[in-house]
């Protein structure tokens, strides 16, 4: 399997405990293949958040690609529209949030490399919790033709 | 032959015949549930004359006996279109042969950034065998108007520029020209090789 092994940017902010990410967990991460000159890709996952307190996806970086943004695709009476989520991804205390193929993913814009069948691609994703505090989660997304 | 024997291979046979009429014969008298909403076109379906991945130009006459996927897509559309494109090409692979018969077309809503070049090598990645087709912003909008498809460019950010907002339906051709199937964009692959295979 090849591998790309990309360095992690830990975003860390001073004073950020953590404590309440601990019920956070990223599930299943992964993005399609894509063409070598396609210039944008989706990640997608599944993010539980079994604490108390409320989460926000606010971003993400990746040496994979220049950079992200949180978006939505819906369908609207047959149409395809998708927008940017400015706000975040909110991720509320005792739920779980799919972000999935026509829904809510991580976009990559100008993408940096190969998306090949087989490849990991790490991602460090970022989160403010309730109390506006910083913290970082850090994926391997699979790249998977699903 | 004991009478009992006798009885067990009349049972065996009936049951061998009932699995013969269940499974084989009576498939072939029952009508085909498209998942596709079939459309009832009184004339054959309208042209599509654009420049293609290719080089060329082509139209729906080029593809005479063969079944037509149209669908209407961007290269820059990070979500939506390569799945349905992914669909697609898993849909192809499971056909198998006869998909000889059949032509997977994208027209692009984003002719600013789908030169043919560009349509090739994506397109590509998927089945060298898709075509894509673009042309001016005013060709493309008469095609997709006479199909029922809409598309608009929609504000982006700073780094997007802009995105496409589009009909995400597959249109099906069928092997006399006529605009056969409408399918949902989300449609699975095996719905998919369910009507293609009734139609090829």
């Amino acid at each position: 399997m090849k591998r790309i092994v990309l360095p992690l940017l830990m975003v860390l902010v001073a004073g950020c405990s953590g404590d309440d990410s601990g019920g956070l967990s990223v599930d299943d991460p992964w993005g399609r293949p894509t063409p070598d000159v396609a210039t944008t890709a989706a990640f997608f996952a599944t993010i539980s958040n079994a604490g108390t307190a409320d989460e926000t996806l606010v971003g993400a970086t990746t040496d994979a690609c220049r950079v992200i943004e949180l978006h939505e695709s819906q369908m609207d009476d047959g149409v395809m529209r998708m927008q940017q989520l400015a706000g975040g991804i909110p991720v509320p205390a005792g739920t779980t949030v799919v972000l999935q193929p026509g829904g809510l993913h991580i976009m990559c814009i100008d993408k940096q490399v190969p998306l090949v069948e087989g490849d990991e691609v790490a991602l460090d994703l970022e989160f403010v919790d309730g109390d506006g505090e910083r913290h970082t989660e850090s994926i391997t997304a699979a790249v998977e033709d699903r | 032959m004991t009478t009992v024997r006798r009885t067990l291979l009349a049972l065996a046979a009936g049951v061998a015949l009932a699995a013969v009429a269940w499974f084989v014969v009576l498939p072939r008298f029952q009508s085909h549930v498209f998942t596709g909403t079939v459309i009832q076109s009184q004339t054959p379906a309208p042209d599509i004359a654009l420049a293609t991945s290719t080089g060329a130009t082509a139209s729906l006459g080029d593809f005479e006996d063969q079944v037509v996927v149209v669908y209407f897509g961007y290269t820059f559309c990070p979500d939506v279109c390569p799945t349905t494109l992914s669909t697609l090409k898993k849909a192809v692979d499971k056909l198998g042969g006869a998909s000889d018969d059949l032509q997977v077309v994208m027209v692009s809503v984003d002719p600013a950034r789908d030169t043919p070049e560009m349509l090739r090598e994506y397109l590509g990645f998927f089945d060298p065998d898709f075509l894509g087709m673009t042309g001016s912003e005013d060709d493309i909008a008469s095609v997709a108007t006479v199909y029922g498809v809409f598309f608009a460019a929609e504000p982006g950010t700073a780094d997007t520029g802009y995105l496409v907002s589009h009909t995400a339906r597959l249109m099906v051709i069928d092997r006399d020209g006529y605009l056969k199937l409408v399918m949902p964009g989300d449609v699975t692959v095996d719905q998919l090789v369910s009507d293609l295979e009734y139609l090829l």
